[in-house]
């Protein structure tokens, strides 16, 4: 059905999306929770209400998964100091007190559905694990300050 | 060198083969069980399905480790260096599982073709024979050293794979035939 569709169209509506939206989102870290909170968990399906005013339904859905798609691929092949500091940028956005952040995804884990559907399984396990080492070094720094 | 001699390098490197075969013929002792499930369900992963070369090069490269050196305790370094080595050998199973089933599946599909290509068929054993001697190179060098430091090997098996999916693929229609029947796999229309 998504293959149907005109690649100009997918196009269009994937560099407005990147122009009017992920621009002004502060870090690859965020736009990826943002990317990944568009998708409905049930479906898998991407929705932007905007977009699809603009474009159609299914164009947005593919514009937006292409976007989740670089966004996470950029992501799972970063360097972990990289990907450490997007993830510290991310934290900082969202003005949440670090030791309860920390708490909260050391627990719950909430990068674990940020993953785009069909993405190999070594990317993503790569991508899990890069980010449970990313939160042990940010909250270890956060124990004792030494900068990095 | 000898006829005989030949023979006795030829059956040694065979025992060398099998003895590396028997001896690696078990998965890591965790063996992400997560991820052999992700491996079963993953919708986009066709039969040809393959690692991205960068998320290769990422798990075999040498900076990340000497980050959590810096920044973490010698327990989360530990824990970090069993991880990788985890992913890395998991890396290399599925490899070495993928290629011997587009292998076993090549030759079902072909073994009633009325135009084989020997030189073909032969192009593609010997490419799938190195890839598979060369991933047992790599799952020993991994469990011994870890994988910090086995891009190039890493990079070798990955170009070869990508070969052999080329080579397998390269085959006429009438000669492939369903890859898809009996075996099990869904292709996406």
């Amino acid at each position: 059905m998504l293959s149907a569709l005109p690649t100009s169209t997918v196009e269009a509506a994937h560099a407005d999306l990147q122009r009017r939206t992920l621009s002004k989102i502060p870090g690859n870290f965020a736009r990826l929770i943002y990317l990944a909170s568009t998708r409905d968990y049930n479906s898998a399906r991407y929705y932007h209400s905007g977009l699809a005013d603009r474009y159609s339904l299914n164009a947005a859905e593919k514009a937006l998964e292409l976007a989740h798609r670089e966004v996470f691929r950029e992501l799972a092949t970063s360097a972990l100091a990289d990907l450490a500091h997007e993830l510290e940028l991310y934290m900082r956005s969202t003005r949440e007190n670090p030791s309860d952040f920390f708490r909260a995804w050391q627990d719950v884990e909430p990068f674990r559905v940020v993953v785009p559907v069909g993405t190999h399984p070594t990317s993503a396990a790569l991508f899990i694990s890069n980010v449970r080492f990313a939160l042990a070094v940010l909250r270890s720094n956060l124990k004792s300050p030494q900068g990095h | 060198m000898s006829e005989a001699a030949t023979i006795v390098v030829l059956v040694f490197l065979a025992f060398v083969v099998f003895g590396g075969l028997f001896l690696l013929w078990r998965k890591p002792p965790a063996a992400l069980d997560e991820l052999d499930e992700r491996d079963r369900s993953a919708p986009s992963a066709g039969p040809w399905a393959e690692c991205p070369h960068a998320v290769i090069d990422r798990i075999f490269a040498s900076g990340d480790s000497g980050f959590v050196r810096a920044n973490g305790s010698e327990r989360l370094c530990r824990a970090f260096e069993r991880d990788r080595r985890q992913i890395a050998l998991h890396w290399v199973w599925s490899a070495f599982d993928e290629t011997h089933r587009i292998l076993a599946r090549h030759f079902r599909a072909v073994r009633s073709s009325p135009d084989l290509s020997i030189s073909l068929e032969a192009k593609l054993v010997a490419e799938v024979l190195l890839h598979q001697i060369l991933c047992l190179m790599l799952l020993a060098a991994i469990r011994i050293a870890g994988p910090e430091g086995l891009a190039r090997l890493a990079g070798a098996v990955g170009n070869l794979r990508h070969q052999v999916g080329i080579v397998a693929e390269g085959f006429p229609v009438s000669a492939g035939g369903d890859f898809s029947k009996n075996s099990g796999l869904h292709i996406p229309s």
